[in-house]
């Protein structure tokens, strides 16, 4: 089941990523083939073809003895492809009886979490308010989970730690409310209840990717918040953990090294930050591995290498540096987007909205942050979704164009109106495609301000270097 | 050594607690919301003309004389299939409205009814042994499948009287199998539409079939 990553933390990791709503229908309940056509349909994330065939069927008179499940369909295939307006008025229609408390709740809160995702959390909020009645304990989790989110994002920090104490029990949601939990009170310096909540997250074995990350996370949050409080052993213990390819081992890596550091190991602390500033320098913990390494040599009182290191370390960032910049370059020119988005425009199914599912390759590498944020998730989607129209569109024309004895006056009614339509599109998706740049741009240009500071003080390091050999 | 590890400890400190600005920002949540306000628009007019096309096209163009799709052909569909095939898409509803009207519309279905043994490959369909159409299926498709989907695997125009479906099912992994099956059914003056519903059998397949219109 693909669960939202409801996770609203202050440390920097507040990727809620959008996702596909789940069909609340069980495959194998229904009946008619045109509405298991549009379930064949949802099943491969192609929500405009199974809006499209339960728009075309939803009035027949064979499909009324499962009018419910059309409509509900309808309403999730809505959600799915963005259009959550569409979907609350469809839902709003159905009779009060024709749907369980617990199916009518699922979707609120799959509305409340799309209306989230997309900037508009006055409706997230309306949407879940509306959940009420019996539900069960996962839902109830998700419902903790989602208004504790949105009271963090309004800074009601102490009645989303309030909420989040309510939680009890498991479910495939309460992973991600004790991970919130936990974050949340040791950044409000809670730190023993903080990590009681964050324990019952890696206690969590469940197979599946969502936990894992969820897991691998709370034990490098649990790592640095042992090592400041001086428990250097557990902190080892805790950033072991993390599998050396997690996403999340560079940051686990960081720690180990600086564990050993505080344990007076700097042979051990060098090899961790040595293996680290092997890897890709766009990520922070490498770059941050690169300055340690001298940083530790000079410490140990081998200065030669020390300042060989620096200069590796000079090198890499300037490296780093040239890359941004050409990249900032190919976002001018629109090269770089025209990658991404090509990437995204070819992949079969419409559900690339998980950020495990966006194109992951030289050109997107600098967007990981970017990725995580709903802004940029909402307008790539958006984009891409234009763009697939077009290609649509496109295709309606020519089935029309290739109807045989058709007047061509008919033909000219329906191409006209395609025609009408394809020029919207178009000023609609330059409008979006801009707007993309203008955050990719924005994140590159951080990234760049970033990489100077690293410079400054890779600088500023080795000129201390420099005065300590000619002073000795 | 202390304070190597407090410094450091320090960048980590700012580097987590750093908010990420670009996703918490008022003003770009309110271009957000605009810009994806306007795609849901246009996503609403689009999928409003692929309705219209769908059930108007086809009145502008039919007029009903009796005479039958077949006998008189309007519709130019395998020639749209082989281009629909040539794109790597499958026909949409909204598309399908254009290219044959319900009155005389033979839709076919072919569905799963196996387990993850089961290795769907292809489906050949022959209507009145003429060939109608050759699908082979992706591995997602065939996951959709087994969920309970049904895949619209052919649509076009009938007259009424008794006809037959015909056809292969080539199933298996490295060494696959192909059955064969054969269905007469009867074509009323309405929409047809027939399931076929895939089944494991004996190492390879069966079709059953239900008529559902």
């Amino acid at each position: 089941m693909r669960r939202a990553l409801a996770t609203v933390a202050l440390c920097s990791l507040c990727a809620t990523t959008a996702h596909a709503a789940d069909p609340p229908v069980k495959w194998g309940e229904l009946k008619s083939p045109y509405l298991r056509e549009a379930l064949y349909d949802f099943a491969q994330n192609k929500y405009f073809s199974a809006i499209g065939h339960l728009l075309a069927e939803r009035w027949r008179p064979a499909l009324k003895p499962e009018k419910a499940k059309t409509e509900l369909m309808l309403a999730y295939s809505y959600l799915a492809y963005g259009m959550y307006a569409d979907a609350t008025t469809v839902l709003q229609q159905l009779p009060q009886d024709a749907l369980t408390d617990e199916l009518r709740n699922q979707f609120l809160l799959e509305l409340a979490n799309v209306r989230y995702q997309h900037g508009d959390l006055l409706g997230a909020i309306k949407a879940a308010q509306k959940v009420s009645g019996d539900m069960s304990s996962a839902l109830r989790h998700r419902k903790i989970g989602f208004d504790a989110i949105v009271l963090l994002q309004q800074k009601q920090t102490d009645q989303a730690v309030a909420l989040l104490r309510t939680l009890k029990g498991e479910s495939e949601w309460s992973s991600f409310g004790y991970y919130n939990l936990g974050v949340t009170l040791l950044n409000t310096g809670q730190r023993a209840e903080a990590e009681d909540w964050l324990k019952k997250v890696v206690a969590n074995n469940s197979p599946d990717a969502e936990s894992r990350a969820l897991r691998d996370r709370a034990n490098y949050i649990l790592g640095f918040s042992a090592l400041k409080a001086q428990a250097t052993l557990q902190a080892k213990n805790y950033f072991q953990q993390v599998p050396l390819d997690s996403p999340f081992s560079n940051r686990a890596l960081w720690g180990v090294g600086l564990t050993f550091q505080t344990l007076r190991e700097p042979k051990q602390a060098l090899a961790a930050w040595l293996e680290l500033s092997k890897r890709n320098a766009a990520d922070r913990s490498v770059l941050d591995g690169l300055l340690a390494i001298p940083y530790a040599y000079a410490e140990l009182g081998a200065y030669d290498q020390s300042v060989k290191q620096y200069r590796i370390a000079l090198e890499t960032i300037q490296t780093e540096i040239k890359h941004v910049e050409a990249a900032i370059e190919q976002v001018r020119i629109g090269g770089m987007l025209n990658v991404i988005v090509k990437n995204i425009t070819q992949a079969h199914s419409e559900a690339f909205n998980e950020y495990q599912n966006f194109p992951v390759g030289p050109e997107s590498r600098y967007f990981a942050g970017l990725y995580e944020s709903h802004a940029f998730q909402s307008a790539l989607r958006n984009y891409r979704d234009l763009r697939l129209m077009e290609q649509q569109l496109q295709r309606w024309a020519e089935a029309i164009y290739s109807m045989e004895n058709a007047s061509e006056t008919f033909k000219k009614v329906y191409v006209d109106q395609i025609a009408a339509k394809q020029t919207k599109l178009v000023t609609a998706a330059a409008e979006m495609k801009q707007y993309i740049g203008k955050l990719a741009l924005a994140e590159l240009e951080n990234r760049l301000a970033r990489l100077h500071g690293y410079t400054s003080d890779a600088l500023f390091k080795l000129g201390q270097m420099y005065d300590r050999d000619s002073a000795r | 050594m202390r304070n190597l590890t407090h410094r450091l400890l320090l960048w980590v400190t700012l580097a987590t607690v750093a908010p990420p600005t670009l996703a918490d920002d008022a003003e770009l949540a309110r271009k957000t919301r605009a810009l994806d306000e306007q795609t849901q628009a246009l996503k609403r007019e689009v999928l409003e003309l692929g309705r219209n096309i769908a059930n108007l096209a086809w009145v502008g163009s039919y007029k009903p004389t009796g005479d039958t799709a077949e006998k008189n052909p309007r519709f130019n569909l395998k020639a749209l299939s082989d281009q629909t095939v040539r794109m790597g898409q499958s026909l949409t509803r909204l598309e399908d409205g254009v290219l044959a009207p319900p009155g005389i519309q033979l839709v076919v279905f072919a569905s799963l009814d196996a387990g993850e043994g089961f290795e769907l490959r292809e489906i050949t369909l022959n209507v009145d042994d003429k060939p109608a159409v050759h699908r082979s299926y992706l591995p997602e498709e065939v996951v959709a499948l087994r969920q309970g989907g049904a895949h619209r695997l052919y649509i076009g125009g009938l007259p009424e009287g008794t006809h037959k479906l015909t056809g292969s099912i080539t199933s298996g992994g490295k060494s696959p199998q192909t059955n064969t099956f054969s269905t007469p059914f009867t074509k009323t003056a309405n929409r047809k539409t027939l399931e076929l519903r895939v089944s494991s059998f004996l190492g390879g397949a069966s079709v059953t079939t239900k008529e559902w219109d």
